[in-house]
């Protein structure tokens, strides 16, 4: 490549940066509102309540539903709405392997919850790995490749960027190229801790899926290798399997008291009964994430006698790393306030893809400029770039507001939400791209701006005449799901309309220079 | 505890951002060429974080201590970057307003320890309690 | 820039080689690590899967960063079949 080991990773940096940024950008900026996918849950579906209840209160009402429902079933499971994730109480149950048929229920009454049919933030977060109307194992690869490219764009870039902490605090403003290079630097390395523990972590996730090789070549190719290297490593403890001679279980109530005395209250998330009224009958009690390395925690007991089965509270050697890890990337640990600190470095990570995008066309703008606007690829760059980077917001924005407009009875209504955000970023990308080739990208930038503010300051004024909550109610409800939502939208509102004038400003006084200087320069080249 | 972290983090990235010559040279009070300052601020910047990891460490546990400490030294550098390039003289006035207008010491490698001192005491008094 | 198709198709010699001479390369460190880590074999594969990502982007740095892609091939291959050379005696001829 270029001499030098610094000049060769800078050029790596730039091209393998350029090729993956808009997917990368996707899967950041999607998997960054994940973090508070439960709340977005909830802004989706705003006629159900939520409930934040003391698990031990909800055990009668459970045990009540579940004897009149699903005394046939031998599969029970119960998750306890007593954290942000699960708000209420959601019960399923199994025959046999068959159908599983679940219930979303009032924890104090015990009434079925309505929910409208929506894909909510789950839907929305998943996206950050399993893409959109693709083969799950194909959207595994094509996210675990970016994952590797961006695994190989953050390590050359702290080889390229070698003042690391001189340059910590770095920000030059109003010098155009360097500001975006310090600020793609600044944006890179104040969460550079954060980003490599994303990176590696959400290698792993897809671990075995994207490196099976190793596998192999201990356990051989045939199709159940993989499953006998997952029961060897993973050991299930649930595998307790109907004998068919019937036996009394202890009620839920004993066997939850007895889980509490062994791991402490408030501690148990959800619970699962295999082998129902069986001499099998075991209870597996799951417990509430509270920190990086209890995400596997777990106890088992015997739901005839309530004895402990197994306990399964730290992990060991490569299993507890690899936990670890996961955890960190999903965060399920964290409290409201570190919540909002992963949300601000995910933040940055999508600020720091952004500005990167913006860097490549910004270093290679002024050449462009003096050859008439650049060539195809630049412009096809720089088309490309507007509509991810607010192409993107807006189709996230239309995603929200399809979730208040569509009616609420058609059919497949939770995947047409889904279908808008699709088609509205794909028509964001036409007009990027026309407006690029044609005109000029400038245009497309303050275009799509407006349009962002726009849709975002449309969000809490639909779901004030749509949704029976509204921010006001909220205000007196101190409901801060709802408030934090619709301020934010308003927020991301106003500052695209601040954003799309200063651009709107920067590139008209840009023009009036050009021609301004234009005579100067031509004399200058006859001599 | 968050809010005490936050600032000792803050204070010490201040202090470290002024023990550099290529930022302290666009402070105007900054005196030139004062070895023993420098050094006095590189001291107390890198044992106020040091000291940030510590004791978030010994609140959160160590899994979540961690966690914390990179998350408020995101949010505490990414702050100070910021408002340095707007104003690089009220950023250095957050280390210097307490030892030089309120104190009366003036700028010197005594000054630069100054909180350093005042958290020391800060935690041993909480840690006590 | 020169951007001659001299220039190109070295830049595609070593993207190959990148991409699949460092995984093959990769994959066959890794395996070596699965049989030759101090750990019992579930957690050794665990390990050294985990490790595979690492290896990967150090082996596509290298490539980029060698001054011939002449080098670089050869440097991916013979190691390659060194360490090929070297599971074939662990796996098939039982060394260790």
């Amino acid at each position: 490549m270029k001499s030098g080991f610094r000049q060769s990773m800078a050029w790596l940096h730039t091209w393998v940066g350029l090729l993956v940024s808009w997917l990368l950008y996707f899967i950041f900026l999607t998997g960054t509102l994940g973090y508070f996918d439960s709340e977005i849950d909830q802004w989706m579906s705003p006629e159900t309540p939520v409930f934040q209840v003391d698990g031990r209160q909800v055990i009668p009402v459970a045990s009540k539903f579940l004897l009149e429902n699903a005394q046939k079933s031998d599969r029970w499971r119960i998750y306890l709405p007593v954290t942000r994730s699960s708000s209420y109480l959601w019960i399923s149950y199994q025959k046999n392997k068959g159908k599983r048929h679940s219930a979303t229920l009032n924890p104090y009454t015990g009434e079925k919850l309505v929910k409208r049919s929506t894909a909510g933030g789950q839907t929305l977060y998943k996206m950050h790995y399993r893409l959109r109307y693709l083969p799950r194992k194909i959207a595994y690869y094509i996210v675990g490749i970016c994952t590797m490219f961006m695994l190989l764009a953050l390590v050359t870039g702290v080889v390229v960027h070698k003042k690391i902490f001189k340059d910590f605090f770095t920000f030059r403003r109003g010098k155009k190229p360097s500001s975006w290079l310090d600020g793609h630097n600044a944006l890179s390395v104040m969460s550079l801790p954060f980003h490599f523990m994303i990176t590696l972590s959400g290698l792993l996730m897809l671990l075995y899926t994207l490196m099976p090789l190793v596998i192999n070549a201990h356990y051989g190719f045939e199709k159940d290798a993989r499953t006998q290297f997952f029961n060897d490593y993973f050991p299930r403890g649930e595998a307790s399997e109907p004998t068919g001679v019937s036996a009394e279980m202890l009620s839920l109530e004993i066997l939850y008291d007895k889980a509490q005395q062994l791991v402490g209250k408030d501690n148990i998330i959800s619970f699962s009964i295999t082998a129902v009224n069986d001499v099998n009958a075991q209870a597996k009690f799951n417990l509430i994430h509270k920190k990086p390395s209890d995400s596997e925690a777990s106890i088992v007991l015997n739901a005839i006698t309530g004895e402990l089965i197994s306990k399964n509270l730290q992990e060991k050697g490569s299993k507890s790393f690899y936990h670890i890890l996961l955890a960190l990337h999903e965060g399920l640990f964290a409290n409201t306030s570190l919540r909002w600190l992963y949300f601000l470095s995910g933040i940055l990570g999508t600020g720091m893809i952004a500005s990167g995008m913006i860097l490549w066309t910004v270093k290679r703008r002024n050449k462009a400029k003096k050859n008439g606007g650049g060539n195809l690829g630049y412009r096809m760059t720089e088309g490309i770039n507007v509509a991810s980077i607010i192409g993107l917001p807006i189709a996230i924005g239309a995603y929200f507001l399809a979730n208040r407009l569509l009616p609420l009875d058609i059919a497949e209504r939770a995947a047409w939400e889904i279908n808008c955000l699709f088609i509205v970023w794909g028509l964001m990308t036409i007009h990027g791209i026309l407006r690029a080739i044609f005109k000029s990208a400038d245009n497309a930038w303050v275009e799509q701006l407006n349009l962002a503010a726009a849709v975002f300051l449309l969000i809490p004024l639909i779901s004030t005449i749509t949704a029976p909550k509204n921010l006001f109610t909220s205000l007196v409800e101190t409901n801060w799901v709802f408030i934090s939502i619709e301020i934010i939208s308003l927020l991301v509102a106003f500052s695209c309309l601040f954003l799309a004038r200063y651009l709107a400003k920067l590139f008209r006084f840009e023009l009036v220079n050009d021609l301004g200087t234009k005579p100067t320069v031509v004399p200058r080249e006859h001599n | 505890m968050i809010i005490l972290l936050s600032l000792m983090m803050s204070h010490g990235l201040v202090c470290l951002l002024l023990a550099m010559h290529k930022y302290n040279k666009q402070v105007k009070s900054f005196p030139k060429r004062d070895k023993s300052l420098t050094r006095a601020l590189s001291f107390s910047g890198w044992s106020l974080i040091t000291l940030t990891i510590i004791i978030s460490i010994n609140y959160f546990g160590v899994g979540n201590g961690l966690v914390w400490f990179f998350a408020i030294l995101t949010l505490c550098a990414s702050f100070i970057c910021l408002m340095f390039s707007f104003t690089a003289d009220v950023t250095a006035g957050l280390v210097f307003f307490l030892p030089v207008n309120i104190l009366k010491l003036g700028l010197n490698k005594y000054s630069a320890l100054i909180y350093l001192l005042i958290y020391l005491t800060t935690c041993l008094t909480l840690w006590l309690m | 820039m020169n951007f001659s198709g001299l220039y190109r198709l070295r830049v595609l010699y070593r993207v190959l080689i990148a991409t699949i001479g460092g995984y093959f390369f990769s994959v066959l460190v890794a395996i070596l690590l699965s049989y030759i880590l101090p750990t019992e074999t579930k957690h050794a594969i665990a390990w050294s899967t985990m490790l595979f990502f690492i290896i990967y982007t150090g082996v596509i740095m290298w490539v980029f960063s060698v001054p011939t892609w002449q080098k670089a091939f050869w440097g991916v291959s013979v190691t390659s079949l060194f360490f090929t050379s070297i599971l074939v005696a662990i796996k098939y001829l039982g060394v260790l």
